[in-house]
Formats: structure tokens, sequence, C-alpha cells
């Protein structure tokens, strides 16, 4: 069992501080500014929430700098470091999607919309309402899948092309599968879901098994 | 627990084509300071970050505090503290939050003797690293690695841009800690001076190995320097000791040795009247090896060492 430790945290939680404010002001932007009624079909929040794990990955994973070298040598284990990293990227997407959420839920979108006089107003609280939803889902997704390309592709000698292709694949199958799995309905439907947490679970641990391996050279 | 807090067996590191580390051996008893001396390239950076878990080693086998240094457990890990080359925190970090940092990793960290540590060189915890001085951004690392209260310290050049009265400083905060409870440290220097204040073990490194290793004293009592004016070392020169280098001076051939049990008196009687034995001092001693070593190598084979 890992225990947060503050001190770590806020060190990646400063490193990961871009990823975090392009996240949180794409997200309240569209929500601000998006004219038509927002649904899972937009294609602007689900390359926003991509920009920013590709960022969270980046960030949290300079491993060829000195700063890295510092911080993994601090005595920290390396599965207590892989906890630390999951954990910084998940408050930055609460960071990043809680104000949207706010945005939404609070109604302050459709009040703005009705001062500019949208005909779309009055549907929109209730109509959005489960849409971030769909934008936490990509998150949980793609927050691992990133970290594992980078941390398979900082490793020149096990493959590092494997790294990208299964980003490619994880997206390719959410743009292929999306529509596919929204049909469906009873006990299809919950083995999609149960297919969906595998994956994110293969892709947290197998990031943690090559983050063990990882070498940090400065 | 065991008895070495470092053991390498035939230990391996290739970068590509070059060999950091070619069969390394070497050990660390708890209680000592293991100054290890080299050329710049002769791996010691390498065999520092092999130890400390940041990459990994080609072969052989790296042992730390009884675990392998690549899958060190938390328990493990955090009683090693690493002060390295290119391993700096980043810009805006203060003092306050590396201590902070420092502490979730090591069980042991003693804020209160950071505190001191760094109030003795007028550095303000609230300060970015960013800010300090060359001097203050080493003492603030070494501090952070002392107030771990680790059992194994490495340290990379720790005196890099530090005055004499904050290595002093260090050096005497190293030393009380070894002696206090039983740390071992490993300390890879350029500064003789420094090698011969603090080391109770030296290890020379060329080309990925471990040269000379030995207790210091017993070095300073072991090796001389053997000048013959006739211009040619003797083949039975590789009997008598281990030959550690060799060098054409003006007209003398001049032989660092160092005795196997064999006293300045035998060797004398064996060489003939031409041959002059001096004491070396440890630089002589290391550009001996350094510069000299392979011409011995060549010559007397294995009796180098």
């Amino acid at each position: 069992m890992m225990i947060a430790r503050w001190g770590l945290t806020r060190i990646l939680w400063r490193q990961a501080m871009p990823a975090t404010l392009a996240g949180s002001l794409g997200l309240c932007v569209y929500c601000l500014a998006w004219p038509d009624v927002m649904t899972s079909r937009d294609p602007w929040p689900g390359l926003i929430v991509l920009l920013q794990c590709v960022l969270l990955a980046a960030l949290l994973g300079r491993f060829e700098t000195p700063a890295f070298a510092f911080l993994y040598s601090r005595g920290y284990s390396r599965d207590a470091l892989w906890g630390h990293v999951m954990l910084t990227s998940g408050l930055s997407v609460l960071a990043a999607l809680m104000p949207a959420w706010l945005i939404v839920w609070t109604g302050l979108r459709s009040r703005l919309h009705d001062l500019l006089e949208s005909p779309y107003f009055p549907i929109m609280a209730p109509r959005e309402a489960w849409v971030p939803l769909i934008w936490l889902g990509l998150y949980v997704l793609l927050v691992p899948a990133c970290h594992y390309a980078w941390i398979r592709r900082a490793q020149p000698t096990r493959g590092s092309q494997g790294g990208g292709l299964t980003v490619v694949g994880v997206l390719a199958a959410l743009l292929l599968g999306f529509d596919l799995v929204r049909r469906l309905d009873g006990w299809f439907a919950w083995l999609c879901g149960v297919l969906y947490a595998g994956v994110v679970v293969c892709l947290v641990l197998g990031g943690r098994a090559l983050h063990r391996s990882l070498e940090v050279r400065a | 627990m065991s008895d070495h807090a470092v053991r390498t067996i035939e230990l391996r590191r290739h970068f590509g084509a070059v060999r950091a580390l070619d069969g390394l051996n070497l050990e660390v008893p708890r209680g000592t300071i293991l100054t290890l001396l080299g050329p710049n390239g002769a791996g010691k950076t390498t065999l520092l970050r092999i130890l400390m878990g940041m990459i990994e080693p080609t072969g052989g086998q790296a042992l730390v505090l009884g675990a392998p240094a690549r899958s060190q457990p938390a328990g493990v890990a955090g009683r090693i503290a690493y002060v390295g080359d290119r391993c700096e925190p980043p810009q805006w970090a203060t003092a306050a939050m590396l201590a902070s940092l420092q502490a979730g990793a090591s069980r042991a960290f003693d804020k209160a003797l950071f505190g001191e540590l760094c109030k003795r060189r007028d550095i303000n915890p609230k300060r970015p690293y960013g800010a300090m001085s060359k001097g203050q951004r080493r003492w603030v690392l070494t501090s952070l690695a002392l107030a771990s209260r680790p059992e194994l310290v490495l340290l990379d050049e720790p005196a890099d841009g530090l005055d004499p009265a904050a290595r002093r400083g260090l050096y005497d905060e190293l030393r009380g800690q070894v002696n206090e409870s039983d740390a071992a440290a490993i300390v890879t220097t350029h500064i003789i001076a420094d090698v011969e204040r603090i080391s109770d073990d030296v290890a020379i490194m060329a080309a990925g190995r471990v040269v000379l290793h030995g207790p210091l004293e017993d070095l300073r009592e072991s090796v001389r320097q053997v000048e013959m004016s006739g211009g040619i070392s003797p083949p039975e020169l590789g009997e008598l000791a281990s030959v550690l280098g060799r060098a054409r001076l003006g007209s003398a051939d001049v032989v660092w040795i160092r005795r196997n049990g064999v006293d300045d008196e035998e060797i004398l009687r064996r060489l003939g009247p031409d041959v002059t034995i001096r004491n070396v001092g440890l630089e002589t001693l290391y550009l001996a090896i350094t510069e000299h070593g392979s011409a011995a190598l060549a010559e007397y084979g294995k009796g180098s060492e």
C-alpha cells in the first residue's frame, strides 16, 4: 500500500502544472464558449483531454533531465515514484475537470448563453450534465496509456516504437468503438465496460513494470 | 545484516561500444569511507549510478546493503543517500521543499540537523535553489544526504564548488556519521588532499576496472617508486612486487610498485646497485597508475594487479 508523500507530490504537481493549466483552461473556455448543446461527439474536448494527457506524460517523464535524476535518487522505491506519478496525474485531471464540470452543473454556462441569446440555453443544463463524465472516462483511459507509451519510448532497449503504437491502438479503438458501444445494451454493454476497465488496469500495471526497469540518465 | 555495505562482482556496464565498467570487483565494509580516484571516463559515476539503482548493469552483480542494486525495496532505497553529477533539483524548489521531499523517502531524516547545516552556511530555507550560489547549492545537496542519516552515502564530487571551510565541514560531518553509526561512504574526488584527509580505503579506477584498492595507510606503506639508471627494468621485478606503472624519465627507467611482503633491502639486493627506491605520495601514485599504468600492464601483464 502506497503512502502519499506530500513533499514528492508537491514537486511532481509543480512539474505537471503546464499540463494542468492547458487542460483546465481548454475545458473551461470550451464550456463557456461552445455555442451548441454539448454532446459526447464533440471533438474539441477529446483533443483537449488528449493534449493534457500527452503533456502530463512528457512533463512527468523527463528522465534525461537533472531534475528527474535528482528525484529518482532520493531513496523512493520505483513503485512509490510510479504511484506518485499516477496520483499527481489524477490530481491534475481533477483540477482540469472540476472547474469545467462546475461551469456546467451550476448553470453558469446556460446563464451565459441566455445572455448571449442562444436558442439552446433552456436545454443546455439538463442535457449536458452528464457530458463531463465522458471526458472523465477519456482521462481514465488516456492518462495510463500516455504514461505507458512515454516510458516505453524512454527505454531504447525495449522496443521504443511499441509505446507510440499503444497510444495509436487505444485511440483507434476509442474512435471506432465509441459509436458502437453507445448503441449497445444489456450484457454486451457490461462486457465492454469490463474490457475497458481491464485495458486501464493493464496499462497501469504495464507502466509500473516498465517504470521499475527504467534508466534515469541525465 | 551484511558486513559489506557494497559488493560488486564482475560488474559490467556498456554504453554501445564504450565499456564504462568492465568486470569491476569492489567491496566496501560498513564503517569505512572509500575514496574512488580515477581519470574522467574511468567509470566512477557509472558505478555510483548503478549502486543507486538509476541504471542497469550489463552484466555482473551489484549488492547494496545486501539487496540487488536494481531492485531495491523501499526499505533499502531510503537508507542510501546520493549526491551526484548532473543530478539537481528544479530551480524553483526551496531548501525547505527539498527537506520535505527527502523526509518522505528517508525515515531517519533529521530535520534539525538539516536546518543546522543550512544555518552554518547562511542558507535561507525559503530561498529557491536556482537563486543560490554554486557552493550553497552543493552544500544543500550534501546536507540533504547527511541529514538522511543513511547507512550508505554515495558522494560524486561533493566538494565541487565548496570553499575549503565548507569542504572541511562536510567531511567532518561525514566522518562523524560513519564513526557513529557504522555507515559506509563512497566518495569520488580529484582533490588528493581530501582523499588523504577522509579515506579509510582508496580505490583507483582506470578503464572501468579497479586497478588498485586498499587501506590508505597500507598503500602509503607498500607503494614505492623504483628508479633504474640502467634504463631497463628487469623482469624479476614483477616477481617481487605488483608493478603499477612504468615510465621513461630522461635516462632513467621509473617503475612504481606495490611490494608483496618484500622489504626495500630485498628489492635493492635483487635489482643491483643502480637502483634507487623512494616513498611516493598519493598524487604520484595516482598519476603513475593512470598515466603510466598501461605500459606496466604491457610489460608485466598480470603483475600490475
